[in-house]
């Protein structure tokens, strides 16, 4: 009796699922087209690859009044005075942004770059992008004030994935964050 | 003869001042890209400078230590430069200190003259001294 009751519930809670199914089904393919689902959907996925990346966009305020000049995708650069390894900006993400599915390391090595759109110089902090196998993509090695290993903080040999969950390097990142308020110290 | 004395004078204190940059360039420069701009780090590996520094530098060694620790007594600075950087750090990241006993360079030639065998271990002495003399347990 208890077991047959319970039987005609499913059946109609189940029936009005298949119903409710159908319905929004024939609602989706009436009003919409396979194309704009498809466009609406690789748009969300385009997108989704900028929310990890959210978090660690630290230096949005310093970079908004920096003038820059030249193409980020270029060893020469202004940016990449101390930069050792492979441009984000050639692995899917940007010179401030991680590609998707890497992840930032909080520790970075610190230099000072000359910008030559205001003669001004910058404080650039050397985020490596971790957790995915090297990117391999546009090398530079500029590397102005490196220093030897027995000098760790200043050296671009020590693996700066250390201040991520993954030591895999993927590519680095040149964020600014600051002026240089004095160029001989 | 005077007056060229006096342009020297002058010239070399300018040079001086530009030679010398802020405490917190230098900091940023040579501390940030692990204790972060906020000092925040990223502990355990890299110590938090919000917090227990306070508690350090009220006993003698703990006060020595920050000079001590290798990422400071290796920095390329000059003694009055870790002095400026050390009380820019007390001064910014533990404004609860209020008026505090300001490093000068002579004291910095001191701790920095007296090299760390095993850092880690004697942070951890320290640590302990440091949290009994302020009657609390661990720290």
């Amino acid at each position: 009796m208890r077991g047959s009751a319970q039987g005609d519930l499913m059946e109609r809670v189940l029936g009005g699922m298949d119903r409710l199914t159908a319905g929004t089904s024939r609602l989706l393919a009436n009003s919409t087209s396979r194309r704009s689902f498809l466009g609406r959907f690789g748009a969300g996925l385009a997108g989704m690859g900028a929310f990890p990346m959210l978090p660690v966009f630290r230096e949005a305020a310093a970079a908004a009044e920096v003038p820059e000049l030249g193409d980020p995708n270029s060893c020469d650069y202004w940016r990449y005075c101390a930069f050792s390894g492979s441009l984000c900006g050639c692995c899917g993400g940007s010179p401030t942004q991680c590609p998707p599915g890497s992840e930032t390391a909080s520790v970075a090595w610190v230099g000072t770059c000359h910008n030559p759109s205001d003669g001004k110089d910058y404080l650039i902090s050397y985020n490596d992008c971790c957790g995915k196998s090297s990117c391999g993509r546009c090398g530079c090695h500029r590397s102005e004030g490196d220093k030897p290993v027995y000098f760790p903080s200043k050296s671009n040999s020590i693996l700066w994935c250390f201040g991520a969950s993954s030591h895999a390097y993927h590519c680095t990142l040149s964020l600014v964050i600051g002026e240089a308020e004095s160029t001989a110290g | 003869m005077r007056l060229r004395r006096l342009v020297l004078g002058a010239l070399l204190a300018v040079l001086g001042a530009m030679a010398s940059a802020s405490p917190r360039y230098d900091y940023l420069l040579h501390c940030g890209g692990c204790h972060l701009e906020n000092g925040s780090g990223a502990p355990p590996e890299v110590p938090d400078l919000r917090a227990d520094l306070d508690t350090i530098v009220a006993i003698p060694e703990g006060r020595a230590y920050l000079a001590q620790v290798p990422g400071a007594s290796q920095a390329p600075f000059t003694d009055a430069q870790l002095a400026a950087v050390l009380n820019w750090i007390l001064a910014t990241f533990n404004p609860e200190l209020g008026e505090f006993q300001r490093y000068t360079a002579e004291e910095i030639a001191g701790y920095r003259g007296r090299t760390l065998m095993n850092p880690l271990k004697y942070r951890e002495e320290i640590w302990d001294a440091a949290a009994a003399a302020r009657g609390t347990a661990g720290y």
